[in-house]
């Protein structure tokens, strides 16, 4: 299984990369936004971590850049402490498969919703 | 003697006890004065004709008539400027009296000393003390007139005339009606004649010196005199006349004189003819009293100076024969060094106001106010307005409608009951003015404080966000640790790691509580009512707690006292799992045995939904703190290991969104009961 992380905080993207790995996941990852779609195009990952708070482009825009193309397959899992009213809302509107609270969630426990999310 | 003489003789007596009793008792008032001298021509004209007396004493009563006179003007104008109107009364009544027993010895004396020259010279001397008599008043008029009393110089001058012409008017009509065969009294009556001339000669002096003359008050003020008096002249002849015709017997003269009696009457109404409406409601003391008690009964709220100024114009003075009333605002906080002495003044006569006569006193005093020089005429008054610690707030002046008449004693004192009731508007209107511009400060003081709260919220909220980040981090990284994916670490080095965490996840949980707690108070959490199922929600949170309760050892059970399977609430069924979720929380730690129990029943439009454990319990005195931010109840601390004591407060706040209720009952170690209501 492929994972593409696409997170700014280089700590925060490095622990999850490791969460992943300890499971057996290739993983490939992504500092900002711009990059990520790139990485996403070549990589063509199973499912992407997604933060949405990220310089030069945001979750969002990633988020609808990717799912503009209607064959995409990839699945998109939300990970961000963003809880502004809609915010959910308003990325599940745009595609994502699943909202997680970064903030709530352990790395594993990131890892074990992923895994449901592929499951199904 | 015939009866008829004896029935006029009486009448006469009376008419001048009349005439003396009406003037005595309000000299001031013109219907008083004009009442007074009908009823002493009538009584002069009635000895006169019935008595056949000696020419001698009819010429006493003439010369007694010139006394009254004298003394009418002499009480008049003392009244008018001295500052005790009884003593000077009394002084007045004094020296007319006086002037009649000089009057009387000089005819005692005369008598004797019949056609000789010492009495002619005694007839000069009777004519001298009559000028010097006549001359003194107004000697004293003009003084007043010149050292500006408050009187308008007119209005001193037609109290003159008036009198001058009456004194005229019965010396001419008591010379015609001697014998001037007998040489004597037709001297004699000479003199009143010269005096009458003279009196006319000063009056027309002081009227043509007069510069500033208000032709429309002169000629309404004459015209209504005039009539009067002219009036009281035809009452008189007539009745002269017709006394003496023999066409007449007695009862038809009696009915004739009744007939008169009315007509004396009827000249009040001519007097008053051109203020007929004003008369109407001012005639008597007891009218003037009803608009006083009707205008301070009404208890208005004014909101302005303006409206109170209003009221006064509309109800008060059109019945109370005012032309123009006045209420002037002293600024308070430039008062004291505006106007030191009349504050002095005012403090030390509380109860006081100030007449035209009284102005004339403050300014010899120097004292220097402009709201004095509002006085223009007699019968203006100045009262001050205090406001209940007897501080001076303000005046209120009446100028007097042009024609009238001034206030009497008992006028003056129902018109302070109306100054009462206007210094207390006036108060209000102040208070009310301060307490405005007050709570405008507050308003403003609490709007800047608002914006100060709403820019700490948002930097709490900014800065709660941002350390999140970080706890997210050390959280994930410590919870790594732990797991044995990595390698075993050792027990300590775990138990150190499981302790990063576990205060991490405190920490986490405190900011994402600062968080909410904040978007709650600042209203910026939606919230979407959707129709749920009450049994599914329950069953859902049922089946999250069961298992971390039990692991504890406590039993978890939920119970549903209602039959419908479906029954179903309309409220946003996120935010009423989060406050379920957070009841149980609580619920769960600070339980350390027994049971958590979750029932749900109908009441009324609510669902009523309880939750209840058997742990530590709250003191009753904190029961109701609970709900505060930041409160955590000693007896929680103890057990508590995390929490910031935002967790009720946050459920209060979603229960409120959610238009329901919710309240709670314990008991301190055997548990509590944490009761919501949501409606349907």
């Amino acid at each position: 299984m492929k994972v593409l992380i696409i997170e700014d905080n280089e700590d925060l993207n490095n622990m999850f990369k490791v969460a992943f790995e300890s499971k057996k996941y290739d993983v490939e990852v992504s500092l900002n936004g711009m990059d990520g779609v790139t990485k996403a195009g070549e990589f063509k990952p199973d499912v992407i971590l997604l933060d949405i708070m990220m310089p030069q482009m945001n979750g969002y825009e990633v988020l609808s850049a990717l799912k503009n193309n209607t064959s995409f397959p990839t699945k998109v899992v939300i990970n961000s402490n963003l809880e502004q009213e809609g915010d959910k809302e308003k990325a599940v509107n745009l595609g994502a498969d699943l909202y997680l609270k970064k903030s709530e969630y352990t790395p594993f426990e990131v890892v074990e919703e992923v895994e449901k999310l592929l499951a199904k | 003697m015939e009866p008829l003489i004896i029935l006029s003789s009486i009448n006469s007596v009376f008419a001048i006890a009349f005439g003396i009793f009406v003037f005595a008792k309000n000299p001031h008032k013109a219907v008083n004065r004009a009442l007074a001298l009908l009823a002493f021509f009538l009584g002069i004209w009635g000895i006169a004709n019935f008595i056949p007396l000696d020419p001698k004493i009819l010429e006493l009563i003439a010369f007694g008539g010139m006394v009254f006179s004298i003394a009418a003007n002499l009480h008049l104008t003392q009244t008018l400027i001295g500052d005790n109107k009884y003593k000077l009364i009394i002084g007045g009544y004094v020296f007319a009296l006086f002037t009649l027993a000089i009057s009387c010895l000089v005819f005692l004396k005369k008598d004797l000393l019949l056609a000789s020259d010492i009495l002619v010279f005694n007839h000069q001397a009777c004519l001298l003390i009559g000028i010097i008599l006549l001359i003194i008043p107004f000697f004293l008029l003009m003084n007043a007139a010149q050292n500006n009393v408050g009187l308008k110089k007119y209005q001193l001058k037609f109290i003159a005339l008036e009198y001058s012409i009456a004194l005229l008017v019965s010396t001419i009509l008591l010379t015609l009606n001697f014998d001037v065969e007998k040489n004597i009294i037709a001297n004699v009556s000479n003199s009143p004649h010269f005096v009458g001339a003279l009196h006319l000669f000063v009056v027309f002096y002081l009227f043509a010196e007069y510069k500033f003359l208000r032709f429309k008050t002169i000629i309404l003020g004459f015209l209504k005199r005039f009539i009067a008096l002219s009036l009281a002249i035809i009452i008189s002849l007539n009745f002269y006349y017709f006394i003496n015709s023999t066409s007449f017997n007695i009862p038809e003269k009696l009915v004739i004189i009744f007939i008169m009696i009315i007509a004396v009457f009827a000249y009040s109404f001519i007097l008053r003819f051109f203020k007929l409406q004003q008369w109407l409601n001012t005639i008597s003391l007891e009218n003037f009293r009803k608009t006083v008690i009707e205008f301070k009964n009404q208890n208005i709220f004014y909101a302005s100076v303006e409206e109170l100024q209003q009221d006064i114009q509309l109800n008060l003075c059109p019945r109370a024969e005012i032309e123009e009333a006045q209420v002037i605002v002293l600024d308070l906080d430039s008062k004291e060094a505006k106007f030191p002495q009349l504050e002095k003044y005012f403090t030390k006569n509380s109860n006081h106001l100030v007449t035209a006569e009284e102005e004339y006193l403050l300014n010899s005093k120097h004292i220097e106010c402009p709201y004095f020089t509002e006085l223009k005429s007699l019968g203006d008054v100045c009262f001050p307005l205090f406001q209940h610690t007897n501080e001076l707030i303000g005046f209120f002046i009446i100028r007097k409608s042009v024609g009238s008449d001034i206030y009497i004693a008992e006028e003056l004192q129902l018109l302070k009951e109306a100054v009462h009731y206007i210094a207390l508007s006036l108060m209000g209107i102040l208070y009310t003015e301060k307490l405005r511009q007050q709570s405008g400060k507050l308003r403003e003081d609490y709007e800047k404080l608002k914006t100060l709260d709403s820019a700490k919220d948002a930097f709490i909220a900014n800065v709660s966000h941002e350390l999140r980040t970080p706890a997210t981090a050390i959280k994930g990284y410590s919870s790594m640790l732990v797991a044995p994916t990595f390698g075993e670490l050792s027990e300590k080095q775990k138990d150190f790691a499981s302790k990063i965490e576990k205060n991490t996840n405190w920490l986490l949980t405190l900011l994402n509580d600062i968080l909410e707690i904040t978007k709650l108070e600042n209203k910026q959490i939606k919230f979407k009512f959707t129709k749920i199922e009450v049994r599914k929600l329950l069953e859902e949170v049922t089946e999250k707690w069961k298992k971390p309760c039990e692991k504890k050892g406590l039993k978890f059970k939920l119970r549903l006292d209602f039959k419908d399977p479906t029954l179903a609430l309309q409220t946003d069924s996120e935010y009423l799992a989060e406050v379920l979720d957070r009841l149980l929380t609580n619920a769960c730690k600070f339980t350390e045995k027994g049971e958590i129990l979750i029932s749900a029943k109908l009441e009324g439009e609510f669902l009523k939904i309880a939750v209840s454990d058997t742990g530590v319990g709250i003191s009753t005195n904190k029961l109701t703190k609970v709900w505060d931010r930041f409160f955590q109840s000693a007896d929680f601390l103890e057990k508590s290991d995390t929490g910031a004591g935002l967790g009720l407060a946050i459920v209060k706040k979603l229960v409120e969104n959610l238009d329901g209720n919710i309240s709670v009952s314990s008991e301190l170690g055997k548990g509590s009961v944490f009761t919501l209501l949501i409606p349907f």
